[in-house]
């Protein structure tokens, strides 16, 4: 019926009695099941009426945010955040966060000479002097 | 070898030896309380399960009617899904309807064997997958609210006091 019909898409998972679902999240990893109680709200309300479920859920998020965290907290990774173009989202929604690992560099960087270096700061301040430049709208 | 006589919801009668519908502990309990002579000529009926269904549970029933009972099952440990044989894979090659009908049906005629194979497919259909995916799999919309998509991130929501 659902390969037949695959146009209809219904907020409802295939019926079956809630115990065999239940059977079914028991036999998933916690990322798994993490996921699979995020993409159904019927999931959701399955792994919360389930001890065992509930309880796995509940440190699969524990060790998701740790893993958030020591991630962020490792040095060469750099973090930012992405919004997507669709504005009419909610704010949470539409942003993500994006981390990318910096490479470690091959070869040392070369200074430049002392010269240079102070002639191009003196442009910077000039530029930042001009009556345009205003970092910071209100 | 005495035999017996299934009767499917859309009337279509199966005449199996009776050691292989006591894979199904329904039929098995249902002949011991019932006590059933050898020369049945009444069917009995499963208006439970279509003859297609039915013909499906019987084939595996016949390929696995001398395995050993399987070992019970302990709740907390996380089973595994990858020891599937390749019989089995074989045999639930099968669209998503099917599969489903499939674990209704070993549901309800309580084959364990067969419900675990089935759910153990679904359950390696939903692994490894992100939720868009997994919604995609079972052709569902996303139907959370914003405050209860939070709710799902929050972990003192899963408190057990709850």
């Amino acid at each position: 019926m659902y390969s037949l019909l695959p146009f209809i898409t219904t907020s409802m998972l295939p019926e079956m009695p809630i115990e065999v679902w239940c059977n079914i999240l028991r036999m998933l990893d916690s990322k798994s099941l993490l996921s699979a109680v995020r993409s159904s709200s019927s999931f959701s309300s399955m792994a919360r009426g389930d001890p065992i479920l509930r309880k796995k859920v509940r440190t699969a998020i524990k060790e998701e945010k740790e893993e958030i965290v020591a991630q962020l907290r490792r040095p060469g990774i750099t973090s930012r955040v992405v919004r997507s173009s669709n504005q009419s989202e909610l704010y949470s929604k539409n942003s993500q966060k994006k981390t990318t690992i910096r490479k470690e560099p091959k070869m040392f960087k070369v200074c430049r000479p002392a010269k240079k270096e102070s002639s191009d700061l003196k442009i910077r301040s000039k530029v930042c002097k001009s009556s345009r430049f205003n970092p910071y709208r209100i | 070898m005495p035999r017996i006589k299934l009767q499917s919801s859309d009337n279509e009668i199966f005449d199996i030896e009776v050691e292989i519908a006591k894979c199904s502990v329904t039929i098995k309990t249902m002949l011991e309380d019932l006590g059933m002579d050898d020369e049945e000529e009444e069917a009995v009926p499963l208006p439970n399960v279509n003859s297609a269904i039915l013909r499906k549970v019987l084939q595996w029933a016949t390929f696995h009617k001398d395995d050993p009972p399987p070992p019970e099952d302990d709740e907390n440990k996380e089973k595994r899904t990858d020891d599937i044989s390749s019989w089995d894979a074989d045999f639930l090659k099968v669209d998503q309807g099917t599969l489903f009908e499939l674990i209704l049906a070993a549901n309800y005629l309580d084959i364990k064997g067969l419900l675990d194979v089935t759910c153990k497919t679904v359950a390696n259909m939903i692994k490894g997958k992100a939720p868009e995916e997994i919604r995609k799999t079972f052709n569902i919309k996303n139907d959370f609210t914003a405050s209860e998509e939070d709710q799902v991130r929050k972990e003192n929501e899963w408190c057990e006091e709850k």
